[in-house]
């Protein structure tokens, strides 16, 4: 009987490889040997042996080592075997090479692995970012379209339907187009806690333009207008709905009202949240021309590239705006494709992190160039001899450059699987909402390729030089200069190099700096607000259940009341919005008794609802005047000092009376003015804001705000339970502590600053390495010009003046050039980030420090080596 | 007539000792447990081939067994000539000893 296999085999690959690449002659016995052997091991470290045992076998009986049958003719069959042989030949060459040396392939190996993995894991997430998120169908002819106004400052503004149909019904450029809203739905079910939803609004073909099928049922392409319906997100149907097979048909009640589903659809990588799709009603009063609130995408015609498609949109625009001058003046279509769209998106983001990625590939690549030039001019007396006792040049070229792609070849490997690790790593660090579809990105083979194919331009480009300027010396001269010292140009090429080296470390250690400055002044920016041990919820007031203002504010007020019973809870509002809690809306103000101004002069101002105890909760400061109170019953506003002086003289606005547009034909008066409360910590521009009472207002979505003597988070539990005893059909959602807020605004640069840190730390570990390797071979090469010197009584100052000499240049060179690289960095940082604009001088005041410090470290070996240098043993041994 | 590699002495002084049960994983025991020196399967084999090549040693296969995954072992036997070829190649070495201690390597006082 068969004694069956144990439980765990030996690895597969393994024995893959061994039974294909085995020479037929010994096949059978080495693979059954090593089964034999791995049967009778047990135990750790069998798989690592096995592995080891495998690799020495192919090395030593793969199949190429006979290559002596072939069918075709004698001479090719010679031909091929020679070189074939000459390459294994070269390859074992050089592995013995590596063996002889082994700090120094430890170092080259070790150099080029940290590079190419640092580089690799950024090409993962690069590619990531740009290709992996947008799995669609053809998608180079997937297109954004948008609308722009340079008058009223809109660069990219969402289309209106009006606009969208005449875009596509005018133009024969679209396969199918559509377009897309935003909202949000509740979703009630009996037996169920009632949930908030991302939705989406889209008209019919929106599926067709992603190329997208539903997994069940059918989506919007034949619907007749009439009745309710909804699709459901596959992620939605698995978990509310059991992955029920009978799902199409039902009825689900959304905001109050019965939708049928009409079928089920994959997530969307560029809606990831949205997970109940609601098709577009072309009737619906909301769709007016001025109204540009659409996402339009379109899927091009495969013959229409996306500059045709541009043309034909502005001939459609041209004459819009002739038949609607009042409306469609002064807009223009803006179509790019999706992928370029995205792109412009994570630019800047990216821009940087791909400058950083091959900042560090090239200094990889310049300190491992350094290496084998050192090492090619110490060698420059074997190659010498070769040459001289008949070796071709072409042969000792060639065999420097195995030497360096075998190197460069094993480096490749090892930085693609850390790179790959980084990359996992740092993704799962990002804020998954960075860039939708991010967070479903994996990693595929052309990043492999890519790495390998860059480890091996590396070794070709950097085996090339020390190959030439190996080889390329006088025989005679070099054998006569027994050891004085490499030559010029391999000399001067180093400290070119090590030059370039520092300058970009430099140019990293003043971003990472400035960025990690940045942060932390970001970090205790004031906020015009108490940021700690608040907890911030959202909910939204179903319109069918809660109408008209008197129940959403008693509503609000029992809630308020509630909460604040909770222990711990010092004290609870309700507002409609809250800084830092995204989606702001604005609202035109005016003075009372002013002209009303052409819309282009409307001055706009932040507006938010809020109960009474908003300010005191949020921490905000009164500036002038008070707050509201329980028997404010004539309408009345407070506004922020930004509101205050952009409409009064000296910001005296206090009793004033304000008007704020749309449907308030009264105006507010003026009772307070609070300090500034920073809505993004990005910017510092001053945002004007005007406060109306919660009661006064018709408004139904909701934020609970509560402070609290505990951990805020802790609470959370406590205010959900709080608001279902109010209401049991509310849901909540969004539910996070102030300080969480600000870390998500936070994370990017936060994450940007420690990465570059990183690289910093690398980049000047790397132009220290560089550096001493510089001064060590140096000093080597002309040990025999110092011990002449010594010996012709040079003092001690005059030895380690001329260390000094050989390293100072490239290293002031380096930092002067590294600032300006850095100073344009910066430039580019602090268009984004306003905090950063004054931490210029202290960022090059603290890299410039860090590398020197760094830079010294390198001479003190090499300048203690050359004072301590006996000259009689040196010229002695000679 | 070429002369014989070091691993090659053992690997031939292996099969000899081994007579008929002489194959990859046995021959590897025997080097290991008399000198203590571990050798890859590869190496051996590398050795054999070589050795098979100037016809010092010939093989044949065994019984497909079931712990090799239903494959047959190689078993290997030394050749007249190859004994000559071992012989010749330890009559060099004790020439070259003569005259030296056979330990340390010092020459006989």
């Amino acid at each position: 009987m068969n004694a069956g296999p144990p439980k765990l085999g030996p690895p597969k690959l393994a024995v893959l490889a061994l039974s294909r690449l085995l020479h037929p002659t010994v096949r059978d016995g080495v693979l059954g040997d090593l089964l034999e052997l791995w049967a009778r091991r047990g135990g750790r470290g069998r798989r690592y042996w096995f592995w080891r045992e495998s690799l020495a076998a192919l090395w030593h009986c793969g199949r190429q080592r006979r290559f002596t049958v072939s069918k075709r003719g004698p001479r090719v069959r010679k031909k091929e075997a020679d070189m074939i042989r000459t390459i294994l030949d070269d390859a074992r060459l050089a592995a013995r090479q590596a063996r002889k040396r082994p700090a120094f392939t430890l170092l080259v190996v070790g150099i080029l692995t940290a590079g190419i993995a640092a580089s690799s894991a950024f090409m993962s997430i690069v590619d990531g970012l740009l290709d992996d998120a947008l799995p669609f169908d053809h998608v180079e002819r997937i297109a954004v379209v948008r609308e722009g106004h340079a008058d009223r400052g809109f660069d990219a503004s969402n289309v209106s339907y009006p606009n969208f149909r005449a875009y596509v019904d005018g133009t024969e450029i679209f396969e199918s187009a559509a377009v897309l809203a935003s909202t949000t739905r509740n979703l009630t079910a009996e037996d169920d806690v009632p949930a908030r939803l991302e939705a989406a609004i889209v008209s019919r073909r929106f599926f067709e333009v992603f190329g997208a099928a539903p997994i069940r049922g059918r989506d919007f392409r034949d619907l007749t207008p009439g009745g309710r319906f909804a699709l459901l997100t596959e992620s939605l149907w698995h978990r509310r709905f059991g992955s029920d097979p009978g799902i199409v048909g039902r009825s689900i009640v959304l905001d109050g009202a019965s939708h049928e589903v009409l079928g089920v659809v994959p997530g969307h990588a560029l809606h990831p949240d949205v997970e109940v799709w609601l098709p577009l009603d072309p009737a619906s009063p909301a769709l007016s021309r001025s109204n540009h609130f659409l996402a339009m995408y379109g899927r091009l015609r495969p013959d229409i590239g996306i500059d045709q498609a541009r043309r034909q949109l502005e001939t459609v625009a041209t004459r819009l705006a002739h038949d609607e001058p009042e409306e469609y003046g002064g807009w223009r279509p803006l179509i790019t494709s999706l992928r370029a769209d995205r792109a412009r998106h994570a630019a800047p983001v990216l821009g940087l992190i791909l400058g950083a990625a091959a900042s560090v590939l090239f200094l990889t690549c310049a300190n491992v160039a350094g290496l084998l030039i050192a090492v090619a001019s110490d060698r420059g007396r074997e190659m010498a001899v070769r040459v001289a006792l008949g070796a071709p040049r072409r042969r000792l070229v060639r065999q420097m450059l195995t030497e360096s792609l075998l190197l460069s070849g094993i480096a490749g490997v090892l930085g693609w699987l850390v790179g790959t690790l980084l990359a996992k790593v740092a993704i799962a660090r990002l804020p998954p909402d960075l860039v939708p579809g991010m967070a479903t990105f994996t990693l595929d083979g052309r990043v492999l390729v890519a790495t390998i194919g860059l480890s091996m331009l590396t070794g070709l480009l950097f085996g090339m030089l020390p190959a030439l300027a190996g080889t390329g010396q006088a025989i005679e001269r070099t054998l006569n200069r027994a050891g004085s010292g490499g030559t010029r140009t391999a000399r001067h090429g180093r400290r070119f190099l090590v030059a370039g080296q520092v300058a970009l470390a430099m140019t990293l250690l003043l971003a990472a700096s400035t960025l990690l400055l940045a942060v932390d002044r970001l970090n205790r920016l004031d906020l015009g607000f108490e940021p700690g041990r608040l907890l911030t919820l959202r909910l939204d007031l179903s319109p069918a259940r809660y109408e008209g203002i008197e129940s959403r504010s008693s509503m609000a007020a029992r809630l308020v009341e509630r909460v604040r019973a909770v222990p711990g809870v010092e004290s609870a509002s309700i507002a409609s919005h809250i800084p830092h809690g995204g989606g702001r809306l604005y609202r035109g103000v005016m003075r009372h008794g002013d002209a009303i101004p052409p819309p282009e002069d409307t001055r706009h101002a932040g507006f938010n609802a809020v109960d009474r105890d908003f300010f005191a909760t949020l921490g905000a400061r009164l500036y002038a005047g008070r707050l509201f109170a329980v028997d404010d019953g004539a309408p009345v506003a407070v506004v922020n000092r930004s509101l205050a002086t952009m409409l009064f003289a000296r910001g005296d606005a206090v009793g004033e009376l304000l008007h704020v547009h749309t449907d308030e034909s009264r105006p507010r008066r003026i009772v307070g003015v609070v300090d500034d409360v920073r809505s993004t910590v990005f910017s510092s521009a001053r945002e004007p804001q005007v406060y109306v009472p919660l009661d006064q207002v018709n408004w139904s979505s909701m934020w609970l705000t509560a402070r609290s003597s505990l951990p805020a988070a802790d609470l959370v539990p406590a205010l959900r339970a709080a608001v279902q005893e109010v209401d049991p059909a509310q849901p909540v959602y969004n539910a996070r502590t102030m300080r969480q807020r600000l870390a998500r605004e936070l994370s990017l640069p936060l994450l940007l600053s420690r990465l570059l840190l990183g690289f910093g730390l690398v980049a000047i570990t790397l132009a220290a390495c560089g550096l001493y390797g510089l001064l060590a071979t140096d000093l080597r090469q002309r040990r025999r010009e110092l011990a002449i010197q010594k010996a012709l009584g040079a003092d001690r100052a005059t030895v380690v003046e001329g260390v000094l000499r050989q390293g100072l240049v490239p290293v002031v060179a380096g930092i002067a050039v590294g600032a300006i690289l850095g100073g344009g960095v910066f430039r580019v940082l602090a268009a984004r980030i306003e905090a950063i604009q004054s931490l210029g001088w202290s960022a090059l005041a603290v890299s410039t420090a860090v590398l020197s410090i760094a830079t010294a470290a390198a001479f003190v070996e090499p300048t203690l080596r050359a004072v301590r240098l006996a000259p009689a043993e040196l010229l002695r041994d000679e | 007539m070429s002369a014989l590699g070091e691993l090659e002495q053992l690997v031939l002084l292996a099969v000899l000792r081994l007579g008929s049960d002489a194959y990859g994983v046995a021959i590897r025991d025997e080097i290991a447990s008399r000198t203590g020196r571990g050798v890859t399967l590869g190496a051996i084999y590398k050795s054999l081939e070589r050795c098979q090549s100037k016809r010092y040693v010939e093989s044949s296969l065994g019984a497909p067994l079931p712990i090799r995954g239903g494959r047959s072992r190689r078993y290997y036997r030394v050749t007249a000539h190859g004994r000559d070829a071992v012989a010749r190649s330890l009559r060099a070495i004790r020439t070259m000893l003569d005259g030296l201690q056979p330990d340390g390597l010092e020459p006989i006082p």
